[in-house]
């Protein structure tokens, strides 16, 4: 009994076994972190195009509410604003 | 203590027990090869058709910005309420539906009642949050589809340039179409597990990789955009023309800064979508360009040494006769300088030194600044124009094309080649991105010759000038006025159309912005080019330099100058 610890051939065959029963066991693991991974940037990337779609739609927003359009007709209307004419305007010499 | 002794069991007791037992084994293995071997397909099609789903994940379209990043066109998602007719009879869907629709529970049971499809969409325009709700609903035969709409922030004001995209944001039109390629992006898809009711459980592989549309940033400065719209709007508005259409080009860098045309639609709308308000004027519609191309004719005849800026020409008795035609001015301008010639817009004046010149050397520079091709800045449907070429000329060939007669240009053109006068002759190619990539500049005319035209185009702004209305305030400009009779279907001059014209540049002690502008047949009582466009030239020229920061150049500016009271 006692030859047979000492026999290579044991050792080798007792290795490889706890060899293979370490890596099945980290193909099995790797698989669901894949799985657990993958899901999760797909979540990130719906989060990512959800976000997408909420700041396009306020750059649209910023867009109608910014209009050159808009600003004319507010700055003319209710602000009463008007561009100087020229003898309002007074020019500088600029200091050289 | 009894000690017991064991009984041998009987022997077929032991067989019976062994032989179900095996039996049963038999059994299963068999069931499993018959399962596993020829079974196999048929099953395992079955479960992934319960389980195993393809997704699409739909692509964005590429943003359009202006060159500061402010955005032209969006793509934002969408939702379409779709039915199928067949699965909705007898459940109380309309009612339901109604509210988030806009319509009425009877209009919507008409819709579906009218319809022979199959599937039809109810609406091609809900919000995120209203079909949340209606999602919520679990309505039996209703399915709301994500998709994309574009939106047009600035609307009218970029509408030709930008064009559009059709109900299922597919390119048509404009900048859309030509850069589809660049915008659109590729649809990809996902594998994923899901549950009897569709939900998805596990996601199992990534399928085709999801390519987002890129962005494209124009040379277009959106405010400048705006402000050439709204003076050529405008302008053709107040001459009662039929459109018109102006350029604005940033000369340094050949990139275009404002293109506008009218009458304009509403990208957002499909309805105000008409074939001739959709057309782009300012690269599609080609005129003679008449009197604008004096300027280089009279820059060829002092390149090639033939004329100086003082140089006298005679237009008495102001007409000029030639095989048979009479070239005449608007009335008898005599002795006048070369600079004169240009400033009264002469056509004797200008058809004398146009025929003093080798018979295709105007020819040969105007094709040079770009007349007779595209100008390469790859809109859909624009026009090349044309430019005559003659194996012999005959003198009123030359004579006419001289004074911009013969010849078929657009607007962007004509911008295109008045580059050549802020570039000291250089002729800078344009482009429609910023910072786009341009080919080679072409020396077209020596500086040296530049710098006499130049005092001769502001001339024409000042007081005994055609176009006085260009002047802008504090500033030094120069340009050239165009009125031009239009050709009629029949070939024939139209005795009462006109193209009034302007091209301009600013400021004049350092040439930088280019403006053309052209309106098409102006039915009041002004229809000329320094009274229909050259004051659309003044209104925006004036907010550019403004804009662009530009010191004042003009010597009266300088008078004014002082320093501010304490």
């Amino acid at each position: 009994m006692m030859n047979y610890f000492y026999h290579p051939r044991f050792w080798l065959g007792t290795t490889l076994i706890v060899a293979l029963i370490i890596t099945s066991i980290s193909v099995v693991e790797t698989a669901y972190t894949t799985r657990k991974l993958y899901s999760a940037l797909q979540e990130i990337l719906a989060e990512r195009s959800r976000l997408t779609a909420e700041w396009s739609r306020l750059l649209l927003e910023r867009g109608a509410v910014s209009s050159d359009l808009r600003i004319d007709r507010l700055a003319k209307s209710s602000l009463f604003m008007r561009a100087p004419d020229l003898s309002h305007i007074r020019l500088m010499e600029r200091d050289r | 203590m009894r000690s017991k002794v064991r009984k041998p069991s009987k022997s077929w007791r032991l067989w019976l027990v062994g032989s179900v037992i095996g039996s049963c084994a038999l059994i299963i293995c068999t069931r499993l090869v018959w399962l596993h071997v020829f079974e196999n397909q048929h099953l395992q099609g079955i479960g992934d058709e319960l389980t195993n789903r393809h997704q699409d994940i739909p692509a964005y379209r590429g943003m359009i910005t202006d060159r500061f990043g402010e955005p032209l066109a969006v793509s934002t998602p969408v939702f379409r309420i779709g039915v199928r007719p067949a699965e909705l009879i007898g459940t109380p869907w309309a009612k339901k539906l109604a509210p988030f629709l806009d319509r009425s529970p009877e209009q919507l049971e008409q819709r579906v009642a009218q319809s022979l499809l199959p599937y039809l969409f109810l609406s091609r325009n809900v919000t995120p949050e209203g079909s949340a709700k209606i999602e919520a609903l679990k309505l039996e035969g209703v399915k709301v589809e994500q998709q994309f709409r574009r939106f047009y922030p600035a609307g009218e004001v970029a509408s030709h340039l930008l064009g559009f995209t059709d109900i299922d944001d597919e390119a048509q039109e404009g900048l859309e179409l030509s850069f589809d390629h660049w915008l659109s992006g590729q649809d990809g898809s996902r594998h994923v597990l899901a549950n009897r009711r569709a939900n998805v459980v596990r996601y199992i592989s990534a399928g085709e990789e999801v390519e987002h549309g890129k962005d494209l940033r124009l040379s277009i400065d959106l405010r400048l955009q705006y402000l050439t719209y709204r003076a050529l709007k405008g302008a053709v508005n107040r001459s009662k023309a039929v459109g018109g259409s102006a350029v604005l080009v940033d000369a340094w860098s050949g990139e275009i800064l404002a293109l506008a045309a009218q009458p304009a639609f509403n990208p957002n709308n499909i309805s105000s979508r008409t074939p001739d308000r959709v057309r782009n004027r300012a690269v599609s519609d080609m005129h003679e360009p008449g009197s604008s191309i004096k300027p280089f004719t009279i820059a060829t005849a002092i390149d090639l040494g033939l004329i100086q800026s003082d140089t006298q020409i005679e237009t008495t008795p102001g007409q000029f006769r030639v095989q048979g035609n009479v070239i005449s001015d608007f009335k008898n301008y005599g002795l006048i300088d070369v600079s004169r010639v240009l400033s009264k817009s002469s056509n004797v004046g200008v058809a004398k030194i146009g025929l003093m010149m080798e018979p295709s050397a105007l020819r040969d520079r105007l094709a040079l600044l770009g007349f007779g091709q595209s100008t390469g800045i790859g809109f859909p449907g624009e026009a090349e124009g044309s430019l005559p070429s003659f194996a012999a000329w005959g003198d009123m060939d030359r004579a006419a094309l001289s004074f911009g007669y013969g010849l078929n240009a657009t607007t962007i053109q004509l911008a295109q080649a008045y580059s050549v006068f802020a570039n000291a002759g250089v002729l800078k190619r344009l482009t429609l991105l910023s910072g786009g990539a341009t080919p080679k500049p072409l020396a077209v005319f020596k500086a040296g010759t530049i710098e006499q035209v130049l005092p001769m185009l502001e001339a024409v702004t000042q007081v005994g000038g055609t176009a006085t209305q260009a002047q802008v305030p504090m500033y030094r400009v120069g340009g050239k006025t165009g009125t031009t009779q239009k050709l009629s279907a029949g070939g024939s001059y139209a005795s009462r159309q006109y193209v009034a014209s302007f091209v301009g540049i600013a400021p004049l002690s350092n040439p930088r912005f280019v403006m053309a502008i052209s309106v098409d047949d102006p039915r009041s009582q002004r229809y000329f080019g320094g009274q229909v466009a050259a004051p659309v030239f003044a209104d925006v020229m004036d907010d550019v330099m403004r804009i662009y920061d530009i010191e004042p150049d003009s010597p009266k500016t300088r008078i004014l100058a002082g320093r501010i009271a304490q």
